[in-house]
């Protein structure tokens, strides 16, 4: 009876703990799985939801949380997942395509390179990114997570550390040789 | 010259592209929002987990119910009267009140039950309800005569059952006291 009544009160102690575990870990990291889904869907109102989707799986199994190290990387990773789940097909984009949209912006305004970048353009650089190839394009659009380092996004990724660095590195490579090549 | 300054050109516009290509701001209280969603989430994952419970008391008082009610109305069965005419139970028909039915306070009878589909409409059984069994045959002509005499002469037919009474009497204490022998049986033989 005793031993039944101890088990008892040891699980609600460890379901409080969980609960209590789970609530400070949305106060500390909300803002990084909403961003790290941002990254990936480019929608606020999408991002919201991964997020919430995010914390609800972490509560459904919240037993794992536990034993867990690195809480940052192990929800960025979630929230990753959760993301590319919910990341609608987007239409194959050919890089020239993309340029072209570029370019128009850049002659349209000389000075832009100074001037605060608009919707329009961003809209552009996210066509350019899509045209990368998925594996160059991944590790790129975590990089553009500010809290996110070369080596959380080889957690997140599940690659080593120097792979995230040189596929960051190629992704930019091309980008840039884009752009230099439009300019032109 | 001019190549460099396109790409450094480009350089930059990458990196203010990148840094703003990653800069999302979620709506002002985000994380109040999903706390609050992961409490309701909470509730209902609790509410999920017990339910059964209340379920599994309330599956076991309607059975304990059932059987109770069984068990108080088993007796009532067996106080059926029982009678040789056997009972054609058509169907909408009234169920008969029995002997410990009639004790019980009145209670107002409860319609009979339809199957799906059924018209509320009384169908006439095809078997008719016999109220003797055998069924009276009519009575025959010698039977007839026989009881219009009776109605018509009562104290001369009555004076004639009773002479008739008498004597089948007598001829049954005259057969038991003669014991039977083959002499008897030639006599008694016309």
């Amino acid at each position: 009876m005793a031993t039944g009544q101890v088990t008892m009160l040891e699980a609600v102690a460890l379901r409080q703990m969980q609960e209590d575990q789970l609530d400070l870990a949305v106060r500390e990291h909300a803002r990084l799985v909403y961003r790290v889904a941002y990254s990936v869907l480019r929608d606020h109102h999408d991002a919201e939801d991964a997020t919430q989707e995010t914390f609800m799986r972490v509560l459904r199994y919240g037993g794992k949380m536990t034993g867990v190290r690195d809480q940052r990387t192990w929800l960025a990773r979630i929230a990753w997942r959760v993301a590319v789940g919910r990341r609608k097909k987007t239409p194959e984009v050919q890089l020239e395509d993309a340029g072209e949209t570029v370019t128009r912006l850049r002659s349209r305004s000389p000075g832009a390179d100074e001037a605060m970048l608009d919707a329009e353009k961003i809209g552009s650089l996210q066509r350019l990114i899509a045209a990368l190839p998925a594996k160059l394009r991944d590790p790129l659009t975590l990089s553009t997570v500010e809290e996110m380092s070369p080596k959380d996004i080889a957690q997140v990724l599940g690659a080593s550390e120097a792979a995230v660095r040189s596929r960051i590195f190629r992704a930019r490579q091309i980008l840039r040789e884009k752009l230099a090549t439009l300019q032109e | 010259m001019r190549t460099e300054d396109n790409g450094q050109s480009a350089e930059r516009w990458l990196d203010a592209a990148l840094k703003q290509y990653g800069e999302a701001e979620p709506r002002p209280g985000l994380e109040n929002r999903m706390l609050a969603n992961l409490q309701a989430e909470r509730a209902r994952l609790t509410l999920r987990r017990w339910w059964w419970r209340p379920a599994a008391v309330v599956v076991t008082i309607a059975v304990l119910t059932a059987g109770a009610w069984l068990l108080r109305r088993s007796p009532d069965v067996t106080k059926v009267p029982i009678s040789n005419q056997p009972t054609v139970v058509t169907r909408n028909q009234e169920p008969e009140p029995t002997i410990a039915s009639a004790n019980r306070p009145y209670a107002a009878p409860r319609p009979p039950r339809r199957s799906r589909g059924e018209s509320p409409i009384a169908q006439p059984s095809s078997i008719p309800r016999l109220e003797q069994f055998p069924a009276p045959a009519p009575l025959s002509e010698q039977e007839e005569m026989l009881a219009q005499y009776v109605r018509e002469h009562r104290q001369e037919a009555t004076m004639v059952a009773r002479a008739r009474a008498e004597l089948l009497k007598t001829e049954l204490l005259r057969f038991q006291l003669q014991p039977a022998s083959p002499a008897n049986v030639e006599e008694s033989e016309p």
